[in-house]
């Protein structure tokens, strides 16, 4: 067999193959017929032993080069990843999250740890004297802080009764719309940086997590230490249920990308990130939808001006609410 | 696990190799960081308009029905999807591939070969965040060239490479060739008939002749033809090869052009 005969022998059967890709290839719905994914699998084996026939004789770039890049897409729809199922973002949020954070819950508690023993500390410190705040935070931020919960006296309690949720939702409810979004995008924003950064050892999550622990605790310690603490604490308890374990979960993501270069155990460290990534990006992404129910909370229920008493049971609903979908959403059988 | 890597033979090669269950070895030209760079620069300009876009559309359009509060609001969030989706979105949606990806034929895949999920596109795309660390991406600048494949640290993390997609190259005739005269076998010892890929580089000699000094083009061509020439029994001829390289080797090239011509159309099905 010459070239010539070998071109004229097999060219048949690659435009037949290449015309089996581009339907397989296509994002449209009907793909290939049974008899034709095997026809397809058969023409695919054929072409790899024609491609290693004209690398070994040595019959020229071009047609290589043809046949290389024919396999290359035959090598692509044939061994591809599965599409995704639809419904499989709801499966993710009712099951695969919660198992996957319960599996990397050492993780976690390490994040929570680095996240809340700062934050607790400096909150005591500071609130025992509140000078020190000064320290930590510029005085512009701690002031506007103050003003933030500063709000007049009288609108709160007294109007409380009459704002029916229609009423709030006339002028002061359409700036909560602004107040979520912004949060969504601050807060995400923060949280995949915070994964992100755990690439570099680890250290960038630990950063992250320490850094937001203190200036929040700072800034919980300073804010009652003036006097505004009903409204503080009114304001953030609610939210701060998805919003801090939201945290939270992306530094345990980071955590996760930083251990798996630190300890491969077996695998090499690119193996082993690879690996572990999946896993982190999930926990990302998990954290990701808490932040935006934290954003919905925080937007449209934290500054309702209701009596505190209220505040604090819907809050203690919140935070139950956490822990059972962390602790106990998706156990026992698998969907579907 | 990753598919074994035996560029070690190329140190500063842009392809990367990989062997396929049928054990066939496949090649795959890697994009570098300049044509990254330059498609990155065009997604992020496309970014700041449809950014700009939004900004009038919620201020113009949407501000006189819902007022400021949910209008800010909308535009806040989708702020932030066109930050962190933009990429995630197109790369899960176009296989691999952006806006601006796409106009410099480069596409994301994964490092087995294989088109990219979802997670993949995912993963890449947040770990921007370390790639750009400290800043303008300096290490992922020093990831991608501390890397074989060419991986800054989200396509590390992701198991995915960036790689320039080959298009099927439709070589227009050679203008000119049938000037030169052929040889005829019994010219040549042993009936010699050079190899494909020699014929091949003497066509993309052939393409650059005008673009080149003629005694560059014969300096060039003196590489080929001296060890061709060899092969010639007359010594004339030889003489010839010796003293005008360029021309004897389009000669060569003229002599194989029958057979070669079937080999253009049959490569052109691409």
């Amino acid at each position: 067999m010459n070239k010539q005969s070998f071109l004229r022998d097999r060219r048949p059967a690659w435009e037949r193959f290449e015309s089996l890709l581009t339907r397989a290839e296509a994002p449209s719905k009907p793909k290939l017929a049974p008899d034709e994914v095997s026809e397809f699998s058969e023409l695919f084996r054929a072409l790899c032993y024609d491609l290693a026939q004209v690398r070994s004789r040595d019959w020229g770039s071009a047609i290589e080069r043809y046949l290389n890049d024919l396999v290359v897409r035959g090598h692509g729809a044939f061994y591809g990843g599965k599409p995704m199922k639809r419904g499989s973002v709801t499966v993710f949020f009712t099951h695969v999250f919660p198992r996957l954070l319960r599996q990397n819950q050492a993780f976690f508690w390490v994040a929570a740890a680095l996240f809340f023993v700062p934050m607790a500390a400096s909150w005591a410190i500071i609130a025992s004297d509140p000078s020190l705040a000064h320290r930590v935070l510029p005085g512009s931020v701690l002031y506007t802080m103050e003003r933030m919960y500063e709000g007049n006296a009288t609108e709160s309690a007294a109007d409380a009764d009459a704002d029916s949720d229609s009423d709030s939702g006339s002028g002061f409810g359409r700036q909560d719309a602004a107040m979520a979004g912004f949060y969504i995008k601050h807060n995400t924003s923060i949280a995949f940086q915070c994964f992100a950064l755990g690439f570099f050892l680890g250290i960038g999550t630990i950063y992250v997590l320490l850094s937001n622990g203190i200036q929040i605790g700072t800034v919980a310690g300073y804010v009652i230490a003036q006097g505004h603490g009903e409204r503080f604490l009114g304001f953030v308890v609610s939210h701060s249920s998805f919003e801090l374990t939201a945290i939270v979960v992306s530094g345990a993501a980071g955590l996760v990308l930083g251990h798996a270069i630190l300890a491969p155990g077996n695998l090499s460290r690119m193996d082993s990130l690879r690996e572990r990534g999946r896993v982190a990006v999930q926990l990302a992404l998990g954290a990701a939808g808490m932040l935006f129910v934290a954003a919905m909370i925080e937007g449209f229920w934290s500054a309702q001006p209701l009596p505190l008493m209220v505040k604090y049971v819907v809050a203690s609903i919140f935070w139950l609410a956490v822990i059972a979908y962390l602790g106990f959403a998706g156990r026992g059988d698998d969907p579907r | 696990m990753q598919p074994r890597d035996d560029r070690s033979f190329e140190p500063l090669s842009n392809r990367t190799y990989l062997e396929t269950p049928e054990n066939v070895r496949l090649a795959f030209r890697l994009a570098g960081p300049g044509t990254r760079l330059a498609a990155y620069l065009v997604d992020f300009a496309l970014r700041v308009v449809i950014f700009y876009a939004m900004a009038i559309a919620a201020s113009t359009l949407l501000v006189p029905v819902t007022g400021t509060g949910l209008s800010t609001g909308l535009f806040y969030v989708l702020a932030f999807v066109l930050e962190w989706g933009y990429g995630c979105f197109f790369e899960t949606w176009w296989n691999g591939q952006t806006p601006g990806k796409r106009l410099f034929g480069l596409r994301v895949i994964k490092t087995e070969g294989y088109s990219i999920g979802f997670y993949d596109a995912m993963l890449r795309n947040l770990l921007r965040a370390a790639d750009f660390f400290p800043l303008l991406y300096a290490a992922g600048f020093i990831a991608a060239a501390s890397t074989s494949r060419m991986q800054r640290i989200g396509d590390m993390v992701a198991g995915t490479m960036v790689i320039r997609e080959r298009r099927p190259e439709l070589k227009g005739e050679l203008a000119g060739l049938a000037n030169y005269e052929p040889f005829s076998m019994n010219e040549f010892e042993h009936n010699y008939r050079p190899a494909e890929k020699t014929l091949e580089a003497i066509e993309a000699l052939f393409r650059r002749k005008l673009d080149l000094a003629p005694a560059r083009l014969d300096e060039i061509a003196m590489i080929l033809a001296e060890p061709i020439g060899r092969r010639l029994t007359s010594f004339d001829q030889r003489k010839f090869a010796r003293e005008q390289p360029a021309e004897f080797l389009f000669r060569v090239l003229r002599s194989s052009s029958a057979d070669r011509e079937a080999d253009v159309t049959g490569s052109s099905a691409a």
